[in-house]
């Protein structure tokens, strides 16, 4: 059965709640399991603040890179 | 009969109703998705294109068919007709409008049987229709209004049940309305449906004809308005 593909799009959300939804989002994750980001621009403020708080535990993929859409899929580190 | 399927599932997709540009003619509203990298749209039957819908067959024709995800009909509408419809379109009946749940699981049915496919929707406090559609065993349709209801506790409840069937989901704001709904949990129900692996369409409905002119800029411009990190505010959010 293949793995269940997590999408997360926060296209939808209102701004104040988008980073904070995203790192609850990954907080739930399980080592070695993904999100998949969905946004309307490059998300590297995002990054820079994942660099910030969570060096080394995670992962960046970009999926499509515009230039209506944008994906990445996050994931969180294998212990 | 072998039960039509043409619920398209797979990868969550944002999408977009008829209604947040009713006057549009179908290519119009295939260039609005596009232009905003939206992958699915839902016609509504009482809207300028859809009005009969076979008259989208000939821009069906023109490739766009697979964004076709939903076609939104009245509870009180005819049966034989809708399942004809949603064959010819491979698209589900999103059974809403009229009707309370049961009526709406009725026509669902209905139109099944009939060789179609279809979807109730369920609205308002999922305690009030939760255990009818789980029983009913079919796919179903949420619509999701965050004025409304306190949607992030029904996003729990919903997503509890890891056997169920919703397919769809019909999304009461968003787009240019975002940002009016601040703290009613949206960002709660978004990280549930991804860590649910919801794989199904969300459409972006307009809440009320006053936010015409703001839908029909924003389906208009391209980009977005900023992602919103440095008014961040992570009491708004809240996931288990």
């Amino acid at each position: 059965m293949a793995e269940t593909q997590r999408i997360l799009d926060v296209r939808v959300i209102p701004p104040r709640e988008k980073h904070p939804t995203i790192f609850q989002t990954f907080a739930a994750l399980s080592p070695g399991e993904s999100f998949v980001l969905v946004n309307d621009h490059d998300p590297k403020p995002l990054r820079y603040q994942f660099e910030f708080e969570h060096a080394g535990q995670f992962g960046w993929d970009y999926l499509e890179q515009g230039p209506s859409v944008w994906r990445v899929q996050i994931s969180r580190s294998a212990a | 009969m072998a039960r039509a399927d043409f619920t398209k599932r797979g990868l969550m997709r944002l999408g977009l109703s008829s209604a947040a540009a009713p006057d549009a003619d179908f290519g119009a509203l295939v260039h609005a998705c596009r232009q905003r990298g939206l992958a699915a749209l839902e016609l509504r039957e009482c809207d300028e294109h859809g009005v009969p819908f076979t008259t989208v067959a000939a821009g069906v024709a023109a490739g766009s068919a697979d964004l076709i995800h939903g076609l939104y009909a009245d509870a009180s509408s005819d049966a034989a007709r809708l399942a004809g419809t949603s064959t010819a379109l491979r698209a589900p009946i999103v059974v809403g409008d009229d009707g309370d749940a049961a009526q709406r699981i009725r026509l669902a049915r209905d139109i099944v049987a009939r060789g179609g496919a279809a979807l109730p929707l369920m609205r308002g406090p999922a305690r009030e229709w939760l255990d009818s559609v789980t029983a009913s065993g079919a796919p179903w349709a949420w619509e999701i209004d965050p004025s409304h209801t306190d949607v992030a506790r029904d996003a729990e409840l919903v997503l509890h049940d890891a056997e169920q069937r919703l397919a769809y989901i019909r999304f009461i704001g968003g787009g240019p309305e975002a940002a009016l709904q601040d703290g009613r949990g949206v960002g709660a129900v978004m990280g549930r449906l991804a860590l649910a692996g919801f794989g199904g369409a969300v459409i972006l409905v307009p809440s009320s004809t006053r936010y015409r002119v703001a839908w029909a800029t924003w389906l208009g411009r391209r980009g977005g308005w900023g992602c919103g990190s440095k008014v961040a505010d992570a009491t708004l959010v809240r996931l288990s």
